[in-house]
């Protein structure tokens, strides 16, 4: 029972100094601001902006004409003035030729955001073009139709994007977000107790074990609720997260591992300067080989999280492995830590 | 001469790291860049598998499924409509045109690509327009209903092999840079930001060596001593010498190593200042390493949001705010304005330099366990002892409102109806600055009043002054009526301040939030 007073003492560590305030602040603000980012992109990237872009052209080309309806130029300066003044979005160049390739130059506005509209339009008119010449040569274009019901529908070019970037970005960063701040937590809480000697005193009233075993405890329960915090307010913003326990389970599992490296790290440094600059490095690889691995807890987390092809096992294999690096964690701490006080460091 | 020998006594505290830490240190940072190489070269592999089809597809996003997302048949596609199974039929849109591509070409050969294209960027004129609280409100509907309807494109990116097999062979040799319509891609808005990163990055932590290193100081208490024998300004500059100069070397090693004109340097010299400073005051002000862990991480976050999301949206003349916008404006076209630089940066020079003297001042509170707003009001109270201190720090809070209020306003996209909420978030923050000098300068023995008609008018000031360089000055006739705000809400608050700082920061604030409102209603009406 001793490691769970431990546990206790130090989450009233966080509340007493607000801290958690500034946690939840902080996953708050990244929620928001995603749904800013995503906000954006709708802006952007929504179909009904870039339907109204304004096309130039300098050249003869009757059958683009007829697709696109440009504005005609006679010279490459006045056309080019306009575009720069706003008047057209966009200036295509060339002579059409049927029967050979079309060199087509196009000047684009270098501001990012006036070139994504103009851009998005363009690329559309000249696939529809390309399809037009390839008709004329003898060559089957594809074309593939969309039913929803019986209803034929039309689904914008990159829809894929909004679904992306909720379920192979943000949901990810959440959960990484949560366990490096309590990683960061449980190495500031063992460093600290060794730099000012608290530790000394608690072991001679506690076991080393239960000392440990409260502190993992203690991050535990923060990352569970941090967790639950995310998941919730991601709901609330009205994103669809599927199967919301297993994504809690794989949450958990991944804030394990990487307090368990963690505690690895701090044990053996016992400073917390050189602890955080280690683990800050070491967790930058982790990130980088989850994120590009399939067969990750990111991987499955993006999968549970989005319904698609996973099974439960994988959950529970992912929470067993991890609970089984963090009991092995604590036997090495506990063996570091007993050897370190021996040698009265 | 004591500097240097702060700044000789810190880089020796380093050596005391063992050759065995530096060599694993050395041998960690080796494995991460290749394990960093090896995870860009191989690319985002989590979505493996996240969408399902009822065929065999020969693609790492699909597997077949009994319940598919997609149902294809023949030239039909089948979606159920939703979200997910939308974006399916989007990207296998893309994978089956990479397919046809890559047949017709075998088959016609270059003729079956009768378009290519090449791209030319003209830098166009930046229409200059003032934003109304009326357009802000349109465009936050406009976003919500599109957010509902979950409409949104963006051409994922495809590479059909064929066009490269074109290049390669037979159009290369001539015109290289021409691409097929398929091609034709929106610029990426992303791939900019993270090259912006790998400038930022190393500097991050050569900062985390540093407030470390200062939090360990202030708990072992050496700093009392250094502070007792020395002057603690040459004490806490010396020791931030060190690091000021490995993160400046860092900065030029990064650039040199990507092929870039050094002088960007004086673009992050202000970043580096900044950040030196604050982890300085962060270290002075928290009570323990937890909270210094959280408080830092909290505030590079901060940061890195305020100096990255401006230089995405380069067509738009506020996003020359941040340093970082003109310094890729900067290795684009290899010049400097030195207007636009002395904007972007004197915030965080103004910035680095408040924060540095409040860590001098903040000598009593640095074991206080008191709450570090609580602390912040000690240290204020600290520098307060003149009027005209009271009018400059209200001036020069308002880089540190500017910057609090920019994240007041992603908000209003999360939640419904968010715009009276960030009103009054707004109206708190600027009373809580205001308020906090007013009330500093009282427990001095200051006249409340005259403080509070002195902070008012600093405040408002450096706010027209950071406004007036971006928005026209047409906008000086409405100057009378904030100012009438500004000094109701002090007032206010010097009326409230007997029952506590809080209860004067709640009753002014809400004064400023309803006026706010009240005139944000009428002028929205107006327009």
């Amino acid at each position: 029972m001793e490691f769970l007073k431990i546990a206790l003492r130090d989450l009233r560590s966080i509340k007493r100094e607000k801290t958690i305030i500034i946690v939840l602040c902080l996953l708050f603000f990244v929620a928001s601001f995603s749904s800013l980012v995503v906000v954006g992109l709708t802006l952007l990237y929504s179909p009904t902006g870039y339907s109204k872009a304004k096309i130039g052209l300098v050249g003869d080309a009757p059958i683009f004409s007829s697709i696109v309806h440009p504005i005609r130029y006679d010279s490459l300066k006045s056309a080019l003035e306009d575009l720069v003044n706003g008047e057209i979005d966009a200036l295509v160049v060339f002579n059409e030729n049927t029967s050979g390739t079309n060199y087509i130059t196009v000047y684009l506005p270098k501001e990012d955001i006036k070139a994504i509209k103009a851009t998005l339009y363009l690329r559309k008119k000249l696939m529809e073009y390309q399809d037009v010449l390839r008709k004329l040569r003898g060559i089957p274009t594809l074309n593939l139709k969309v039913y929803e019901g019986f209803r034929e529908i039309e689904v914008p070019e990159g829809y894929s994007l909004h679904f992306r970037f909720i379920y192979v970005m943000l949901i990810p960063l959440l959960a990484i977000t949560t366990a490096i701040i309590i990683s960061a937590f449980l190495i500031d809480s063992i460093c600290e107790e060794v730099e000012i000697k608290t530790l000394d005193v608690l072991l001679s009233a506690v076991e080393i074990d239960d000392v440990i075993a409260g502190k993992i405890l203690a991050t535990l329960l923060l990352a569970m609720s941090l967790t639950v915090f995310w998941i919730f307010m991601l709901m609330l913003n009205g994103i669809a997260i599927y199967n919301p326990a297993l994504v809690l389970l794989i949450s958990i599992s991944v804030s394990l591992m990487m307090s368990a490296i963690a505690l690895v790290i701090s044990v053996f440094m016992l400073n917390r300067e050189k602890s955080q600059l280690v683990f800050s490095i070491v967790v930058i690889s982790i990130i980088m080989l989850m994120f590009s691995n399939p067969s990750s807890p990111i991987a499955l987390l993006v999968r549970v999280s989005a319904n698609s092809n996973y099974t439960p096992i994988e959950v529970f294999v992912y929470l067993g492995s991890s609970l089984m690096i963090v009991v092995s964690s604590l036997l090495v701490a506990k063996k570091r830590l007993n050897k370190s006080i021996g040698l009265g460091l | 001469m004591i500097m240097l020998r702060i700044a000789l006594i810190e880089i020796k505290a380093r050596k005391r790291w063992s050759k065995r830490f530096l060599l694993m240190l050395m041998l960690l940072s080796v494995i991460t860049t290749t394990i960093a190489i090896h995870s860009i070269l191989s690319g985002i592999k989590v979505d493996y598998g996240i969408y399902s089809s009822n065929l065999d597809l020969d693609s790492p996003l699909f597997v077949r499924s009994e319940n598919p997302d997609i149902v294809i048949c023949n030239d039909r596609v089948m979606v159920s409509g939703n979200l997910k199974s939308l974006s399916a039929f989007d990207e296998f849109r893309n994978y089956i045109r990479a397919i046809y591509n890559q047949w017709i070409y075998d088959k016609f050969g270059s003729s079956a690509f009768p378009v290519l294209i090449r791209v030319v960027r003209v830098p166009t004129k930046v229409e200059f327009r003032e934003i109304t609280v009326k357009d802000v409100k349109r465009i936050v509907e406009i976003a919500k209903e599109e957010k509902k309807q979950g409409k949104e494109i963006k051409p994922k990116k495809i590479t059909p092999k064929v066009v490269k097999k074109i290049e390669g062979k037979k159009i290369k040799t001539e015109r290289s840079e021409f691409l097929t319509p398929d091609e034709l891609k929106p610029p990426s808005l992303l791939s900019k930001l993270i090259y912006a990163f790998g400038f930022i990055i190393p500097i991050y932590f050569v900062i985390q060596v540093y407030s470390s290193s200062t939090v360990e100081d202030k708990m072992k208490r050496r700093l009392e001593l250094l502070f007792v024998a020395e002057d603690e300004w040459m004490v806490l500059f010396g020791k931030m010498m060190p690091y000021l100069i490995s993160s400046i070397v860092l900065g030029l090693v990064t650039m040199a190593a990507l092929g870039k004109n050094i002088t960007g340097i004086i673009f992050l010299i202000p970043i580096i200042l900044f950040l030196l400073s604050l982890s300085t005051f962060t270290a002075m002000i928290s009570r323990s390493y937890k909270e210094m862990t959280f408080l830092t991480i909290i505030i590079s976050i901060f940061i890195t949001v305020y100096l990255f999301i401006p230089a995405i949206f380069t067509a738009i003349p506020m996003s020359k705010i941040s340093p970082i916008t003109l310094l890729l404006m900067f290795f684009e076209d290899g010049k400097i304005d030195i207007r636009e630089y002395v904007i972007s940066s004197i915030q965080f020079y103004v910035m680095s330099a408040v924060l540095f003297t409040l860590s001098l001042n903040s000598l009593e509170v640095m074991h206080a366990q008191a709450n570090p707003i609580e602390k912040v009001i000690t240290i204020t109270t600290g520098v307060m002892k003149r009027y005209w201190i009271v009018f400059l720090a209200s001036l020069l809070s308002i880089p540190f409102v500017f910057v609090i209020e920019f994240f007041t306003l992603s908000i209003i996209f999360m939640v419904e109806h968010a715009f009276a909420a960030v009103i009054l978030l707004v109206a708190v923050i600027e009373e809580f600055f205001k308020g906090l000098f007013i009330y500093s300068a009282f427990k001095n023995g200051l006249n409340p009043y005259l403080s509070a008609i002195l902070s008012a008018s600093g405040f408002l000031i450096g706010e027209k002054i950071l406004l007036f360089t971006f928005i026209p000055a047409r906008f000086i006739e409405y100057i009378p009526i904030p100012l009438v705000a500004h000094m109701l809400s002090a007032m206010i608050f010097v009326l409230t301040m007997r029952f506590g700082f809080k209860q004067a920061l709640v009753a002014s604030a809400t004064f400023h939030a309803i006026y706010d409102e009240v005139i944000l209603w009428n002028f929205s009406r107006l327009l």
